[in-house]
């Protein structure tokens, strides 16, 4: 499809999603007009005016969310899309995820207020992330396990190894809560917006998706995964390396869902509390669905989609929508966007008719 | 012009799918009741959609069906079988464990009370319309224990049993040996006597003399001919379809065979993971420069031969060597690397990758070292400039090597897939199938392209369904059945009955191992 | 279809630049307080409880509330609350949670003119212009020793069937709020009965009543007669074994004999008492003395049984087989806590401010 009909598609797929979920608030609430902006609009920061005439900016935190909440959506998305090259349906994110926070912050820690602990956590991070990767990566290439059960189960036991680390080895005892002590500062990224939590990891998102694109269309290891991914019984008789392209592809995915759990970790929280929840990882796989797998559109994707949960939750803070229609109307538009044959058969019917109308004036 | 009332008619009939291709677009053409009618062209060219179309699977856009004179419109099968129309598909759809009276009643069952299947009444249904139609088969064999030419009669059986006044065959010869051919073109005209119509699709210019009283031919989606075959002569009928006279045929190979034979295999075997046996002490030599045909009847272990030779499996008992280097039982890139290259079988399965383009498919076996890449970089630029001359030299019809290669009709797919595997020079090359399902003229380039190479001293182990291909290509010819060969024939010394004969069993079996004596 | 669409969007795009500012700071209506979850309502202790402190609030001091759920996502928790800080909409921000109190250590800073009252937590005031936080904590110890004394003194009396001299306590987490209350109750239980069999165990969870019931029934078996729980939901399954077994459970954080009187009075029966964390209590008095003005800011302060924060619930059920004995040393402990003759030790590196 032609990324003009497919921008005309998602556009259609949109729209009608909000005016379903329009109709859904115009029901439970009695402000729904409100709501809706709140929802569409939510994200975006307020400019005004001030009465004695200076500029104030308010709500940058909320573009701030969505920038932060994006860059994290689209390093998991890429540990979801790149497995889905090699046909792989790994969802092992949220694993890899805390694989890699869990590295970094035992790094920074270990190595204290020193220049090279940024950049060796950030590699630990990858390596953690790219390491329980190729876990899921060897039991599925070597065992013939499932993936879908492997990482699913890999997630269980990294989530309970980062409880305990956190818990017993890393525990700050003069913390109220279990949690690691704060990162030495020299280890975390400073905002690079004041009042928000947007980092320099707003621009390592896009550079991770060129360095995946770069990786996946010039080099032999790319074309390996996709052809494993497109036809591996044509790939195995044309001699290519399939079991080791296809759990390569699982580290790789797993590197940059390691660099995920450095953005949490380094970025974000600048410590690793216990209770570290779990789920974002089976977001990318919603990012992954709406860029379809193709991760070039990855960042379109997690910021479409962040903007998507940023506004929803203005939407519950400013008005009496509950927190449950908002997850509604947000799985929604969700299901709009990815259902395939929806828009093209509107547009179908569209073309249908115009070409009627043209055939009776001829 | 024609007298009889019209059974099928299509009027500017157009099929877009909605990711925008257009597969059909203003098809007419009309066949009359009690015809039997041709549609040729190469694959891809919108003979399966026009099938499916008439059969409910699609719906047109635009134009209209006419069937026996009453406008449709189908929406699912079940309309098509309503008005009379039935499918005999190209991949039989029978079950294996159900004998063949219950296969043919699937779906329409006589019923005893409380719902039970009756099996005497659905025998003795299944009987009487085996014999009205001229359709020899036994209803209370399992079809399993069935040859193909039989299980497609079953499979016509079950369509005339829902009733169907026309029927639609897509491609019925491709599986067949020339006996069964033989039989199931007889059946066919004994339906059409009966009043049926039959339109049938063939790629084949003798099947299309040999049966048809009518012929259209489709290319890209449009009708570029249609005509009565009693108005056409041989060469008027292949221009139709060709759009050209058809070129000579690949020239037969004139050097002498060096005494030294370039492959030699010896006493292959194998057995599958369920512990069948499925290929038996099969030994021949290939000498450089020569074309060593294998022929027989699919399932045979033909699939299991080109396997074993292109290391995608590891022989129970045996090898074969290359110039006296065991090359069995290595990786497929090794055997490669060694001077092999095989076009398989089924090409869209596990010749090619149909979703990616021609020039990632192009790539697949010489992606991984210079000139290609270096250091783990693919050297795109000259990648592409490689597939356009690959592109060119073939006369592949394409729009250019980012086109995906499933967009591709199936003859220039198999170009670019025996131009990769040629690319290398290879010292032998292992050809399954390689026209199966190719338009006319692309096969008769592909054949060329084999001779040309066999030409340049390159051993050839072609491994064909068509016995026409076999015979004007090799110069020797063993024949498979159930996992060994029973037969070897020198070319020329053989013709398509005797080998038919064989591939079904029947033929005198070979005694002992004597393939140093043909070889 | 596709017009209707894309009319809607557009006119709420136009439309929406005035609606986005908000309203501020609510000129002439009541004051606007914003409750920060960090975490879900529902969970019929610790946050339910916070949320009933700010209703009684709407009611008795006029305020308008509104809770905002951060939900479980750890990463969301800061610019949720630099959102509600940012926005201009309240003028007061009532949070809690030891994990909110480094979120709020860096956010007050900027935003002087909002007031946030921390529960449950704590900011470092050494380290922080923070004299827009009132931070409060709990010291929950004292009602954690009161638990001891009394269910050690219930143990001692052997009126209980069954039970040798041992003592329970089922913990959701090693967390210091948890080890607070089991660290008063330890050290209750072994003033009011030297010698005393103490048991703890762990559910490493808030929401796991199976393992809870295991855990007490595999106490109970080694001879407690009484189980302290410390364990949010998963403590429901503590109560269930106490039933099961015909032991006594003391309960925690609100009245949880109450909750079951109507529905089971088996099991309220079996209830001795419930430590009560008076967070509701808390967090009005706290809203009461800002709209007085004396809401002492930029510290901490520690609430105990002395400020009516932490005590013991009534159960008239399970009162009859408490010997008067127990109940006056409960009684007397209670007293001494509070004229400061006694200390009861805590969790908390560094003691108490």
């Amino acid at each position: 499809m032609t990324p003009s009909r497919e921008g005309a598609r998602i556009a259609l797929a949109v729209g009608a999603a909000l005016a379903l979920g329009f109709a859904v608030m115009a029901c439970v609430s009695d402000q729904p007009w409100a709501a809706f902006r709140a929802l569409l609009t939510g994200p975006l920061p307020s400019i005004e005016r001030a009465a004695d005439g200076r500029v104030v900016v308010h709500r940058l935190v909320r573009f701030g969310a969505w920038l932060q909440d994006a860059t994290t959506l689209t390093l998991v998305g890429l540990a979801i899309a790149i497995p889905f090259r090699a046909r792989q349906f790994s969802l092992g994110a949220d694993g890899q995820l805390f694989m890699g926070a869990l590295a970094a912050a035992a790094i920074s820690l270990g190595l204290g207020d020193t220049p090279t602990a940024l950049p060796l956590a950030f590699l630990a991070a990858a390596a953690a992330g790219a390491g329980w990767g190729l876990v899921a990566g060897l039991l599925k290439t070597r065992f013939e396990a499932n993936e879908i059960v492997t990482t699913l189960m890999l997630n269980v036991v990294a989530v309970q190894v980062y409880r305990l680390v956190v818990g017993r080895v890393l525990n700050d005892p003069s913390a109220g809560f279990i949690t690691t002590p704060p990162l030495p500062e020299a280890a975390t990224l400073a905002p690079l917006i004041a009042r928000t939590t947007v980092t320099a990891m707003v621009l390592v998102a896009p550079a991770a998706v060129a360095a995946a694109l770069f990786l996946l269309r010039r080099t032999t290891l790319g074309y390996e995964i996709d052809l494993a991914g497109a036809n591996p019984w044509f790939a195995v008789r044309a001699g290519v390396p399939v079991a080791r392209a296809t759990a390569l592809a699982f580290a790789l995915g797993g590197a940059f869902a390691g660099l995920a759990g450095f953005h949490v970790s380094n970025a974000l929280l600048k410590r690793l509390p216990v209770d570290l929840t779990p789920g974002i990882g089976l977001e990318g796989i919603v990012v992954a669905l709406l860029a379809r797998g193709r991760v070039g559109a990855l960042p379109l994707a997690a910021l479409g989609y962040a903007y998507l949960r940023v506004g929803a939750q203005a939407m519950e803070r400013a008005t009496d929508v509950p927190r449950e229609v908002v997850l509604v109307i947000q799985a929604l538009i969700i299901l709009f966007v990815v259902s395939d044959r929806l828009a093209p058969l509107a547009l179908g019917l569209a073309r249908r008719a115009s070409a009627r109308i043209g055939g009776r004036a001829a | 012009m024609t007298v009889a009332p019209l059974a099928i008619a299509l009027e500017g009939v157009e099929k877009r799918y909605p990711n925008g291709t257009l597969a059909n677009s203003g098809v007419s053409f009309a066949v009359a009741a009690g015809e039997i009618h041709a549609l040729v062209g190469e694959n891809g060219a919108g003979k399966s959609t026009v099938m499916k179309m008439l059969y409910g699977l699609e719906r047109p856009t635009a134009g209209a069906l006419r069937i026996h004179g009453r406008p449709v419109d189908f929406r699912h099968p079940g309309d098509a079988i309503a008005a009379g129309v039935g499918l005999v598909a190209q991949h039989l759809n029978l079950v294996p464990s159900l004998t063949v009276a219950e296969n043919v009643v699937l779906g329409h069952e006589p019923r005893r009370a409380g719902g039970r299947l009756d099996r005497a009444a659905a025998a003795a249904r299944v009987r009487a319309l085996a014999e009205q139609s001229g359709l020899a088969v036994d209803p209370a064999a399992t079809v399993a224990s069935l040859p193909v030419g039989v299980r497609q009669r079953v499979e016509i059986l079950k369509v005339l049993h829902r009733g169907a006044r026309i029927l639609l065959l897509d491609e019925p010869t491709a599986v067949l040996t020339p006996p069964e051919t033989a039989t199931l073109f007889a059946t066919l005209r004994q339906l059409a006597e009966a009043g049926r119509t039959i339109l049938v699709i063939t790629h084949k210019l003798d099947e299309v003399k040999a049966l048809a009283g009518g012929v259209t031919v489709l290319c890209q989606g449009r009708v570029t001919g249609s005509a009565r075959m009693a108005e056409l002569d041989e060469g008027a009928l292949s221009h139709l379809m060709v759009g050209r006279d058809l070129p000579p045929p690949p020239p037969r190979r004139t050097a002498r065979t060096r005494p030294v034979p370039r492959v030699v295999a010896r006493g292959l075997g194998y057995v599958d993971d369920d512990g069948a046996i499925r290929l038996r002490d099969v030994g021949f030599d290939v000498a450089p420069g020569e074309i060593l045909g294998i022929a027989g009847v699919e399932g045979n272990g033909q699939d299991v031969l080109a396997r074993l030779l292109s290391g995608a499996a590891i022989p129970s008992a045996g090898d074969a060597r290359l110039d006296g280097r065991v090359f069995t039982g290595l990786s497929p890139r090794a055997v490669h690397a060694l001077g092999v290259a095989v076009v398989t079988e089924d090409r869209l399965h596990d010749g090619a990758a149909p979703t990616l383009s021609i020039l990632d498919n192009l790539l697949a076996t010489r992606y991984a070292r210079p000139p290609l890449s270096r250091r783990g970089l693919i050297d795109r630029g000259t990648a592409r400039r490689w597939a356009q001359a690959v592109i060119d030299g073939f006369g592949v019809r394409a729009a250019g090597p980012d086109q995906p290669m499933g967009a591709l009709s199936g003859g220039n797919m198999q170009k670019l897939i025996l131009a990769r595997e040629i690319a290398d020079a290879p010292a032998f090359l292992v050809a399954s199938q390689p026209t199966r399902g190719v338009d006319i003229a692309a096969a008769s380039a592909l054949q060329s392209r084999l001779a040309a190479l066999r030409d340049q001293g390159a051993a050839i182990l072609l491994i064909s369904a068509d016995l026409d291909e076999l015979l004007a290509l090799s110069d020797r010819i063993a024949v498979l059945y159930r996992g060994r060969i029973v037969a070897r024939f020198a070319a020329g010394a053989v013709d398509a009955q005797t080998l038919g004969l064989h591939m079904t069993g029947l033929g005198p079996s070979l005694d002992g191992d004597d393939h140093d004596a043909v070889a | 279809m596709r017009g209707p669409a894309l009319t809607l969007v557009l006119m709420v795009m136009t439309g929406l630049a005035p609606a986005g500012a908000g309203a501020h700071a609510a000129d002439g209506g009541p004051p606007r307080v914003a409750f920060f979850v960090n975490g879900a309502l529902g969970d019929k202790s610790f946050f339910d409880s916070a949320a009933r402190g700010l209703r009684q609030a709407e009611a008795d001091l006029h305020l308008a509330t509104r809770t905002i759920e951060g939900g479980y996502d750890p990463t969301r928790w800061e610019s949720g609350l630099v959102d509600l800080a940012d926005s201009g909409d309240f003028p007061i921000i009532v949070t809690g949670t030891y994990t909110m109190g480094p979120l709020v250590q860096k956010v007050a800073p900027d935003y002087p003119d909002v007031t946030f009252i921390l529960f449950d937590g704590v900011v470092d005031y050494a380290h922080c212009a923070c004299g827009n936080v009132y931070s409060m904590r709990f010291r929950q110890n004292e009602g954690g020793y009161l638990a001891g004394v009394l269910a050690a003194g219930l143990v001692r009396a052997g009126t209980i069937p069954g039970a040798r001299e041992a003592v329970g306590l089922v913990g959701a987490m090693p967390i210091p709020v948890i080890n607070d209350f089991a660290t008063g109750y330890e050290a209750g239980a072994r003033d009011a009965a030297p010698g005393i069999t103490i048991l703890r165990q762990f559910a490493n969870s808030f929401s796991d009543p199976a393992t809870g019931k295991e855990i007490a029934k595999a106490q109970y078996g080694q001879g407690a007669g009484v189980i302290f729980q410390v364990a949010g939901a998963t403590g429901q399954g503590v109560i269930e074994a106490a039933e099961e077994t015909g032991r006594y459970v003391i309960g925690v954080d609100s009245d949880q004999a109450a909750l079951y009187r109507t529905s089971s009075p088996r099991r309220a029966a079996r209830i001795l008492t419930s430590v009560m964390k008076n967070v509701d209590a808390a967090i009005l008095r706290a809203l009461r003395l800002w709209q007085q003005g004396r809401l002492p800011l930029g510290r901490t302060e520690s609430l105990g049984l002395k400020e009516g924060a932490i005590g013991l619930a009534d159960n008239p059920e399970a009162a009859l087989a408490v010997p008067p004995a127990v109940r006056a040393a409960v009684a007397a402990a209670r007293q001494r806590i509070i004229d400061g003759t006694l200390t009861v030790p805590t969790a908390f590196a560094g003691g108490r401010p």
